[in-house]
């Protein structure tokens, strides 16, 4: 009696200091621990396991101590409301490891977990104060356990929010991150940053599609695991990576596929976590946003360089234009009993004619006529080049024909052979009314006589810079009162109507047979460009119109 | 905007690197340049300190994660120190505990490493 009465005070004072130990922690491994250690000590069990459920009627395996015969099972199937008779033999399986007590633990009637004990070490029965014992140390833990999930899983739901503010906060400082910086690789690599913080991955490759979403290649890549051999190996299966579901090669995670407005242009492909956990929906979602926003920065990107391309070559053109402008005469020389008008509209690409009076003595005048291959800044440095070798050799050089040779020299050394100028130079002397020329592969001239004669002026040789050292011919002829001498470039005679028929040689003879006679230069050069007009349209789309009109008055 | 700056001080063989005030995407590069300079000169044995590391961003974040893999192959360690609470919410939020050393300062993170290297 006196032993009984012993038992029962450690028995109730082991459970004191439990209820006080329970209530005293919300980490539901410690109540876990007394749970099992505490009638462990006290009867001396040598194994017990807890399983509790989440929340279905599938329990897992939370703790257990001591050794068993065989492997817990990690889950076991606990319905809510337990049968009237259950027993221990409900678990086969747990007697097998050498579990003999079950008991549920429950709240509000319903069971959410269920206790296990071993067979006590003496190898005696339980007697059933000692079942009730256990039973109330149960009971005892049961709304500690209780709390402590809902603590638990109010702990995990609210990381699970931190996370998702964490993730928005990301893609908030990384959108606008983006947006400061028209650099793809600046873009890349706070995107980079952004992704292995937030994802805790520090394995992944980004791949990019041209415009059109081919040709796929690899911009950006991180860690060891995206060989050359991987990377090649993912590029030439590119068409896999266009959904979100892909068969990866092994020990590849996750494929983010990239898209604008259902156009694919690109990928992110991810090796697995540093931590090894999977990547949860919520992370996926994430991931399409961040591969969004990502591809949309790219996009910016390229059509922002797109436009600083343009924005470049139009200054480019500009300064051509410029140059080209420099290098034509301001005002037409006044020549005693001559009449003249130069004009030039450059086009917009600026085409490189060039045309030129150069005053020599009172009575002598060079008249010069260019079209220099190619366009833009080339075509306007090769154009100043030949401004400058004639403006020297005017002065050194009388004969037309060596100054061409000359010319040709120059400018065969200075530029490569597809580079070359069609040129014409002719010296009008206003005493004797004579005008000696040379064309070197440029459009004859015409020379339109009051009888009605028109003289093609193409005597010369060969274009300039084509081959070195080569001779040129001349020829002169008489300016007679009355006569329009008419020099232009192709921009004239090849401008195109929408049936791509050129403006052609014969209405420019024709236009001046009709009308050389009572009108100024001026005003046959204007009215020449208003025939261009209406024919074509606008024809300085695609080359410079250079037009230089002389008459001798009558 | 908002300032950062990283300082470094050598001692023996380990680098420790102090943070200071904003790190996020627009500040990450100067730190990434930071440990990139100490894996050139194969300085591998590495201390962040962040006492006075006002603000640390996922980008932040990701630079730790860019360089982790290299310096540990070269038995070397990236261990983080003097974090306030702020901060290291977001270290904990994004599981990096489990792969960062953390220590409350950067005596416990340098005898850390002088152990390892005397063993």
């Amino acid at each position: 009696m006196e032993k009984a009465h012993h038992q029962l005070k450690l028995e109730l004072d082991s459970l004191t200091e439990l209820s006080q130990t329970l209530n005293a922690t919300l980490e539901t491994d410690a109540i876990i621990n007394q749970v099992l250690l505490v009638p462990m000590g006290r009867l001396m069990i040598s194994r017990a396991a807890v399983y509790l459920k989440k929340d279905d009627d599938t329990a897992t395996l939370s703790t257990s101590k001591g050794r068993f015969r065989a492997d817990l099972p990690h889950t076991l199937e606990i319905p809510k409301h337990l049968p009237a008779d259950w027993e221990m033999a409900h678990f086969p399986e747990l007697k097998q490891s050498g579990l003999e007590i079950a008991l549920p633990v429950m709240m509000d009637k319903q069971v959410f977990g269920m206790v296990f004990y071993g067979a006590k070490l003496t190898g005696q029965a339980f007697e059933s104060h000692e079942r009730r014992y256990l039973q109330t140390i149960v009971n005892l833990a049961a709304p500690a356990m209780q709390n402590a999930r809902r603590y638990a899983q109010l702990k995990k739901v609210n990381a699970d929010l931190d996370r998702k503010i964490q993730e928005l906060h990301t893609l908030f400082e990384i959108g606008g991150e983006l947006n400061k910086t028209f650099e793809a690789d600046d873009v890349l690599k706070r995107f980079a940053f952004a992704l292995m913080g937030q994802m805790f991955v520090n394995q992944f490759l980004v791949i990019l599609g041209d415009e059109n979403g081919t040709r796929p290649q690899a911009v950006y890549k991180q860690g060891r695991l995206f060989t050359d051999t991987l990377i090649q190996q993912l590029l030439e299966n590119a068409s896999t990576l266009h959904g979100a579901e892909q068969k990866l090669p092994a020990h590849l995670s996750l494929c983010v596929p990239m898209y604008i407005q259902q156009n694919w242009k690109g990928a992110l492909i991810l090796g697995p976590k540093m931590n090894g956990a999977p990547y949860t929906d919520s992370d996926k979602d994430f991931l399409t946003t961040l591969a969004n926003v990502l591809i949309a920065a790219l996009e910016n990107t390229r059509l922002f360089q797109d436009k600083l391309v343009r924005m470049r070559m139009e200054e480019e053109l500009a300064t051509a234009r410029q140059i080209q402008a420099r290098l034509l005469p301001g005002d037409m020389p006044r020549i005693a009993g001559y009449e003249m008008h130069g004009l030039n509209i450059p086009s917009k690409q600026v085409g490189g004619d060039y045309f030129d009076i150069i005053p020599i003595t009172d009575t002598e005048y060079l008249l010069t006529i260019a079209d220099v291959s190619g366009k833009g800044m080339p075509a306007a440095l090769l154009v100043s080049n030949l401004q400058a070798g004639l403006h020297i050799l005017k002065n050194e050089k009388d004969d037309l024909t060596e100054i061409t040779a000359r010319l040709n020299d120059l400018i065969y050394q200075n530029t490569s052979v597809e580079k070359y100028i069609t040129f014409f130079i002719a010296r009008l002397n206003t005493a004797t009314h004579t005008l000696t020329y040379v064309n070197a592969g440029h459009n004859p001239p015409y020379l339109f006589r009051t009888d009605g004669a028109c003289l093609e002026l193409d005597k010369g040789g060969l274009i300039l810079g084509m081959m070195p050292g080569i001779g040129y011919e001349s020829a002169t002829l008489d300016f007679n009162a009355g006569d329009c001498l008419v020099l232009f470039t192709d921009g004239v005679t090849e401008a195109m109507d929408e049936n791509e028929t050129p403006f052609d040689e014969f209405r420019v003879i024709r236009f001046f047979e009709e009308n050389f006679r009572k009108k100024s230069t001026e005003v046959l050069n204007t009215q020449l460009v208003e025939a261009l007009y209406s024919h074509a349209g606008d024809p300085t789309e695609d080359d410079d119109i250079t037009i230089l009109t002389v008459k001798r008055l009558s | 905007m908002s300032g950062f700056e990283v300082r470094r001080h050598d001692n023996g063989d380990v680098s420790i690197l102090h943070l200071h005030g904003f790190l996020d995407a627009h500040t990450a590069p100067r730190f990434e340049e930071a440990l990139q300079n100490l894996l050139r000169e194969e300085r591998v044995k590495i201390i962040v300190s962040m006492s006075e590391l006002d603000y640390i961003s996922s980008a932040g974040l990701g630079v730790f994660m860019g360089f982790i893999e290299e310096i540990r192959e070269k038995k070397g360690d990236i261990k983080l120190s003097n974090m306030s609470e702020k901060v290291f919410k977001v270290f904990d939020l994004l599981g990096f505990p489990c792969l960062y050393e953390i220590y409350d300062d950067e005596t416990a993170a340098l005898e850390k490493f002088n152990a390892s290297s005397a063993s």
